[in-house]
């Protein structure tokens, strides 16, 4: 039986068991290593697309040093978006357990897990559904816009700016220069020799280091041999593999299916390490948090609740590219 | 309100209309094919359909720019400003046309002697 005077010691376990189920799930997460997180306190927040500063030129003896003037590019504003949940200890709970109770602490592990997995599944739809600019139902359900500031999805052929014309893709393609191929080790040399003359909106080469292959468990033992192995994969030659040091794999078992089930284990993406939270980005307003109830009910329940807010950008996408493995 | 500005896109014609983007095929006609916007936005896609289009020599007003768009809309008295989206010109233009018309009502051709035919 778990007296009222037991709440603290309820509270503290609780607590810890709710830390401790975090800790384990923040580990396994590979989102957050991906995007770039950053902690706001605005409801909306507004992100500008700046296309490098021009300015810098020779200058004559004495002459004044010109001004840097900013290239302003598109804008788009994300919105936080507040989840949570209920655990509730009912006054029957409490009189047949204690308070180290399983009962009581697996409802708390799992609805901890279920936030983080839940967290984590919404940073990898944005890359499955990264291919088409319709709304899609995203993990909780709700129906999500999947275009970045330019008006476009994450991956496409056609992103555009707001100083003129131009357009570059983010699309993976073989030598051929056919875009969505499956994982070969030609597709990820095209996609690097050309993503590194990524041109800006100024028209200066502004090279994209794509160091980074992202697959499913499916493709991850191919994607190490093609990557990691000394010579060329699948090839008889004694020749060395050049991508070898230079590219390294990670697996994200979240991108192997969408919520809905459709199996996506083929999509393969590849990003610039250094620069991708600059193309993704993860707002939170609120971690999610285990709140302690500070006054017992009428129906003698006691309930926590659970809760956070955070908000998914889709920034300025040249720095991750994206292959749904179909050709 | 959330997500891009779709104001800016759709005014610079890199979008269809406010939250809706452009579909590969028409992105396809936008860039490829140079296809104005404003026929895109009417289902032009192909270069046959648009050079059907020119050759007709009319042009309806949801095919009209927004420059072309202001242009007629001061021409019939819509009293507009510079932020009015196009498709609140295209609403207001179409209005001022239709009471146009009303006042200055088109006669149509006699269609002969009004008899009807006998069995």
């Amino acid at each position: 039986m778990i007296l009222s005077t037991d709440l603290p010691k309820l509270r503290d376990y609780l607590d810890e068991i709710f830390l401790e189920s975090s800790a384990d799930s923040i580990a396994e997460m590979v989102g957050p290593t991906i995007f770039g997180v950053q902690e706001t306190e605005k409801w909306s927040y507004e992100y500008q697309v700046e296309h490098g500063v021009s300015g810098i030129k020779e200058l004559a003896d004495g002459e004044e040093l010109p001004e840097v003037t900013a290239a302003e590019g598109d804008s788009i504003t994300w919105t936080q978006r507040e989840f949570g949940a209920k655990v509730t200890v009912t006054a029957r709970t409490r009189k047949f357990n204690d308070y180290n109770s399983p009962k009581i602490t697996a409802m708390v592990r799992s609805v901890t897990e279920d936030a983080w997995e839940k967290i984590d599944q919404s940073l990898a739809d944005v890359l499955l559904h990264g291919f088409s600019a319709s709304n899609y139902t995203d993990v909780y359900g709700k129906s999500v816009p999947a275009v970045g500031p330019d008006g476009v999805c994450v991956f496409s052929a056609s992103h555009s700016n707001n100083l003129n014309s131009d357009v570059f893709s983010n699309l993976i393609v073989n030598p051929a220069g056919t875009t969505n191929p499956g994982l070969t080790r030609e597709a990820i040399v095209a996609s690097r020799a050309a993503a590194a003359v990524h041109k800006d909106a100024n028209g200066i080469i502004r090279p994209v280091k794509l160091d980074t292959v992202l697959v499913s468990p499916q493709k991850y033992d191919e994607a190490m041999r093609i990557v990691n192995s000394e010579g060329l994969s699948g090839e008889f030659t004694r020749d060395y593999n050049p991508i070898k040091g230079l590219v390294k794999v990670i697996m994200w078992p979240r991108l192997a299916a969408l919520p809905d089930g459709t199996d996506t284990s083929a999509y393969w993406f590849m990003f610039d390490s250094k620069k991708v939270d600059r193309s993704l980005k993860l707002l939170w307003a609120k971690r999610p948090m285990l709140e302690a109830p500070e006054q017992v009910l009428e129906n003698n329940n006691w309930i926590w609740k659970l809760n956070y807010y955070y908000s998914i950008g889709r920034a300025f996408p040249a720095y991750v590219w994206g292959s749904q493995g179909t050709n | 309100m959330a997500g891009p500005n779709w104001g800016n896109l759709v005014e610079k014609g890199r979008a269809k209309a406010h939250g809706i983007p452009w579909t590969e095929e028409e992105q396809h006609a936008r860039l490829v094919l140079k296809i104005p916007v404003e026929f895109i936005r009417d289902g032009i896609v192909t270069l046959e359909e648009y050079e059907q289009c020119l050759k007709k020599g009319d042009k309806p007003v949801f095919r009209m720019t927004k420059k072309e768009l202001q242009d007629e809309a001061t021409r019939l008295g819509v009293i507009y400003a510079s932020e009015t989206p196009r498709t609140e010109l295209i609403a207001l233009v179409t209005r001022a046309k239709e009471k146009e018309q009303l006042k200055n009502p088109v006669v149509l051709p006699s269609s002969g002697t009004g008899e009807t035919g006998s069995n």
